[in-house]
């Protein structure tokens, strides 16, 4: 059937923009100003981690030069990125180079996977059911605050809610620490921030969306042949209305992954976002590659896997 | 025959922002079991209002502002909502103008022809999947026995409003209401889903209200027939006086607008002008700037729905002794 | 020349029907008087703010407020109120510069696809589809590391990442408007193309694209003061509410005044800017009435 053949295409999308968008990040590395290469950051930044001899150094940064393809035209530098890069065997890191990239990102990719998972299942599991309550009572008091907590939660962006959120829990109520990522009691603020952007969104999605479907001629029907409120609303009105938000779960995604960069760095959440941070400010641009592929890879998948929902929520869609 | 429904100064208001839309306005009327009832008008006359205001269905800013209507000894009007519901689909109910968009999109066609059963409490869940099977046989779907898997998407305008028939009888209700059931159709598949509701009709005897702006439909399929005007009854009458004699000018419009096969072509002729506002409706007659016998008195005062001669009523200053006096 | 001048009347109709539709709603009204409270704010900061937003008083660190420093002082004993003042003038210009920026981007490629139509359109509008859905925040992490941490730079860097919507918009209506009516009129009465771009398109395309810019504006400041929060925003010691943000949050728990008065002006910033282009948008879109 049509599924699998769909589904090899949209792999096949996701594979070639990829490529885009590695290429793109080579190439704007590239022509960034300063050499792609920065021994004395490299220096640095290997002080760190072990005390070298000159001797070492250099046969590290030979390593890296013949790993990376340093002195070959940017062409074959790409090529050579892609190559591993399909492999996941990415080597060493410049400000790290004793760890393969690899393995810094094996690391961190649970973390931020936990963190993206609960948050958006926290926003479906509250934004729907605040979306559906607010049409359900439209125009009464319940509608007009959830709707206006959903304004506030999509336009203040995640990081700002989670400094609102230090100042009350953490320094006057004293019941939640400010960071880190090993007890549950720590996971807590980065998820509810990390969520409430989509939560909000998804809630005002919900509540246009069903208010739409509640006019539709097929309501009507199911009314005039003697259906409940409760049937009507369980059996037609809500797995129509469903269909729409399964659009915006994509876009949302996106936007979700950019909460995960802020709120690792604001929490101090070992994850992909505060990797790719850090390889940022340090000019490290292996690392800096390849969280974004990593990055890009996680939010196309999910991406692909929100539409293969969609369909089984759908009974018109065929792969075409 | 015994009475089944009568409608008596039934109002229905819609509230816009315009102002108020009087969609129905005051209208009375009454039909016996096994009778079929045409209503006829222009779009927006208000006869989609005029019934869905009878089961409760009108959309939220709309409001029955009085009247009764007492179906089976039962006014539906003051009933509660619960009891209300209780009828819908049981006792009365309807197939609507638009087959594409009045089946839910994604239910299985079977199912939503189960569902009146089940939430009458008719049937057990696997009686009634037989009594739907049954039911798409009767309405003539091919293949009836795998199609009660489809999802409407898969079946064509006509094979869609057979669904809805199938759902609307499964009940075996008292009344049903026909909304201008093959208004969306194809011209082709027109016929036949006339041909089935005539076939439904003589078999299962119940009463009919057979909406449609098609005239000669109604003339053709109907006991009775209503004409409506602008939220108003302007003819009620049997169909075979109306048939002799239709006095309304607004019904002798509608008459020479259609298309009658055995006259010339050059006889076709619309009526001029379009239905008024319903927000600020004109005075005296409503339909007076748009009679070609208008006079002063039209103007002024609204005409009554007078009885003329034996079942048959016209709402007109000009008709007198039977005859239309312009 | 007698349609030109009727379609000059209905636009002039247009407009102010729209702004007598804003005037209605209150809360779009509060957010403009706001926001244009703040622009001139922002324009005459210099003379404003009682205090250079890099000047340190060193005998005055982490300062409540008081009447010297009104709304406290921070780390280095800066003033916060000019400091909030600055940022606040930064905010403003990256959010309306990159919308410039996306401005440019978007209707180049938006019309170029609705005109041109058939591969361009089909492949403009993939990558247009693929930035939809990317978390554009990276490349605007990893544009900033490359070209640098200036207002400009950053301003640019917004804009080359968020044109995906307006180019989807600007197609549409392109798409639309080619054939509508009083366009073909033009044509046939034998306008020439740049003619009737000029005269008929863009204006009609004016009402959408405000809204979108309207809503792009708190977007742009919004995705600065994120950058800045990395410490990929402006460079110290210029004053921005991500910076700020961040560097109040090391000493949330002791002076939290420090992070409370700039999360504060920056959401009430995105909250006035938001309900002006929910007012403009109603105004402008009359459909959406209903
Ligand atoms: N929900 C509504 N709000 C306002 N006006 C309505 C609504 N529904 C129907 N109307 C008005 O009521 C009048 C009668 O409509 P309707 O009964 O659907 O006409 P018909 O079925 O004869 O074509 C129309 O003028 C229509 O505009
Ligand atoms: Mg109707």
């Amino acid at each position: 059937m049509g599924l699998v053949k769909y589904i090899l295409r949209r792999l096949f999308t996701i594979f070639v923009s990829l490529i885009a968008v590695i290429i793109i990040t080579y190439i704007l590395m590239w022509i960034a100003p300063g050499e792609f290469f920065n021994i004395a950051q490299f220096q640095a930044s290997a002080g760190k981690v072990a005390t070298l001899t000159p001797e070492q150094l250099q046969v590290l940064i030979k390593g890296f030069e013949e790993k990376y393809g340093l002195n070959v035209p940017l062409w074959k530098q790409i090529l050579n990125y892609l190559k591993d890069a399909f492999r996941f065997k990415f080597g060493p890191s410049f400000s790290n180079p004793n760890e393969p990239i690899e393995v810094q990102i094996a690391r961190r990719f649970p973390v931020t996977l936990t963190l993206a998972i609960l948050s958006m299942t926290l926003a479906v599991i509250v934004g729907i059911p605040l979306g559906i309550i607010a049409a359900l009572k439209r125009n009464t008091w319940i509608d007009y605050i959830s709707m206006f907590f959903s304004m506030i939660g999509s336009i203040i962006p995640a990081y700002t809610i989670g400094v609102i959120m230090v100042i009350i829990f953490s320094v006057y109520l004293r019941v939640l620490p400010t960071s880190g990522w090993e007890t549950p009691k720590q996971m807590i603020m980065p998820v509810i921030c990390v969520a409430l952007g989509p939560m909000a969104v998804i809630a005002r999605f919900m509540r246009s969306s069903l208010l739409d479907v509640l006019n539709q001629d097929y309501i009507r029907t199911a009314y005039s042949k003697g259906g409940t409120d409760r049937a009507v609303i369980i059996r037609h009105a809500l797995r129509n209305s469903l269909i729409p938000i399964v659009t915006i779960i994509g876009p949302q995604l996106a936007f979700l992954f950019t909460g995960t960069v802020w709120i690792e760095n604001l929490f101090r959440v070992p994850g992909l976002g505060q990797l790719f941070v850090n390889a940022a400010s340090m000019r490290d641009y292996p690392l800096l590659v390849t969280s974004t592929f990593i990055l890009s890879l996680s939010v196309m998948l999910m991406n692909l896997l929100v539409d293969i929902i969609y369909a089984f929520l759908d009974p018109r869609i065929k792969y075409e | 025959m015994a009475e089944l429904l009568k409608v008596n100064n039934l109002r229905t208001y819609f509230y816009r922002n315009e102002g108020v839309v009087k969609a129905v306005d005051g209208i009375s009327y009454k039909l016996d079991y096994g009778e079929t009832l045409g209503i006829v008008g222009e779009s927006g006359s208000g006869k989609t209002v005029s019934v869905l205001s009878l089961l409760g269905l009108i959309r939220r800013n709309g409001r029955v502002e009085g009247g009764e209507a007492i179906f089976d000894g039962k006014d539906l009007l003051k009933l509660s909502k619960e009891e209300l519901r209780e009828i819908r689909g049981k006792d009365i109910s309807i197939i609507f103008q638009d087959p594409m968009t009045s089946l839910n999109p994604i239910m299985r066609i079977g199912i939503q022809i189960m569902e009146p059963l089940i939430w009458h409490r008719l049937l057990s869940d696997k009686d009634a999947r037989d009594r739907a099977i049954e039911l798409l046989r009767v309405v003539g779907i091919p293949e009836y026995k795998t199609r009660f898997l489809d999802y409407p998407f898969q079946f064509s305008g006509g094979m869609r409003q057979r669904v809805m028939i199938a759902m609307a009888l499964a009940c075996n209700p008292k009344l049903v209401i026909a909304d201008e059931p093959t208004t969306a159709l194809d011209v082709t598949i027109r016929a036949q889903i006339l041909n089935l509701m005539h076939e439904m009709k003589e078999k299962l005897n119940m009463s009919i209200i057979f909406i449609t702006h098609d005239i000669t439909l109604a003339m053709n399929f109907c006991d009775t027939i209503i004409v409506m005007y602008a939220g108003k009854i302007v003819e009620y009458s049997s169909i075979e006086k109306f048939i002799k004699n239709p006095l309304h000018p607004y019904s002798q419009g509608l008459l020479n607008s259609t298309l009658d096969i055995e006259k010339k072509e050059g006889s076709l002729r619309p009526i001029p002008g379009n239905p008024p506002n319903l927000i600020n409706p004109p005075e005296g007659c409503r339909f007076h700037p748009r009679c070609s016998y208008v006079q002063e008195i039209c103007k002024e005062k609204e005409p009554e729905l007078r009885e003329i001669e034996e079942k048959h009523k016209v709402a007109c200053h000009l008709v007198k002794g039977g005859n239309l006096n312009a | 020349m007698e349609v030109a001048l009727k379609q000059q009347k209905r636009r002039a109709s247009y407009w102010s029907a729209a702004w007598g539709r804003f005037k209605k709603n209150k809360m779009a009204v509060v957010g403009l008087i706001y926001i244009i409270i703040i622009i001139i704010v922002s324009i005459f900061t210099p003379w404003i703010a009682p205090y250079p937003y890099d000047e340190p008083h060193y005998a005055h660190t982490f300062e409540k407020p008081s009447a010297k420093f009104w709304w406290g002082t921070d780390d280095l004993g800066r003033c916060m109120f000019s400091r909030n003042l600055y940022a606040m003038r930064n905010a403003l210009l990256i959010g309306f510069g990159s919308q410039i920026v996306v401005l440019i981007i978007g209707v180049i490629i938006g019309s170029i696809a609705g005109f041109r139509g058939g591969r361009v359109d089909t492949i403009l509008m993939r990558i247009t589809d693929i930035m939809y859905a990317f978390p554009t925040f990276l490349f605007n992490v990893i544009l900033v590391t490359v070209m640098g941490r200036g207002l400009f730079t950053i301003l640019v860097a917004v804009g080359v990442t968020g044109w995906a919507g307006m180019a989807r918009l600007v197609r549409g209506m392109v798409m639309y408007l080619k054939h509508a009516d009083f366009v073909e009129a033009a044509r046939a009465l034998g306008s020439k193309e740049g003619y009737i771009i000029r005269k008929y398109i863009l204006p009609n395309m004016l009402g959408p694209i405000i809204v979108s810019l309207a809503f792009g504006i708190p977007n742009g400041i919004w995705i600065e003061s994120g950058l800045a929060l990395i410490g990929m925003g402006v460079r110290p010691p210029m004053p921005s509410w991500g910076n700020m943000i961040g560097a109040g949050i090391g000493y949330i728990m002791a002076f939290p005044h420090m992070v409370i008065f700039p999360v504060l002006t920056f959401a009430l910033t995105l909250l006035a800017f938001t309900y002006v282009g929910d007012g403009l948008r109603d105004a402008l879109n009359p459909r959406s009435e209903v």
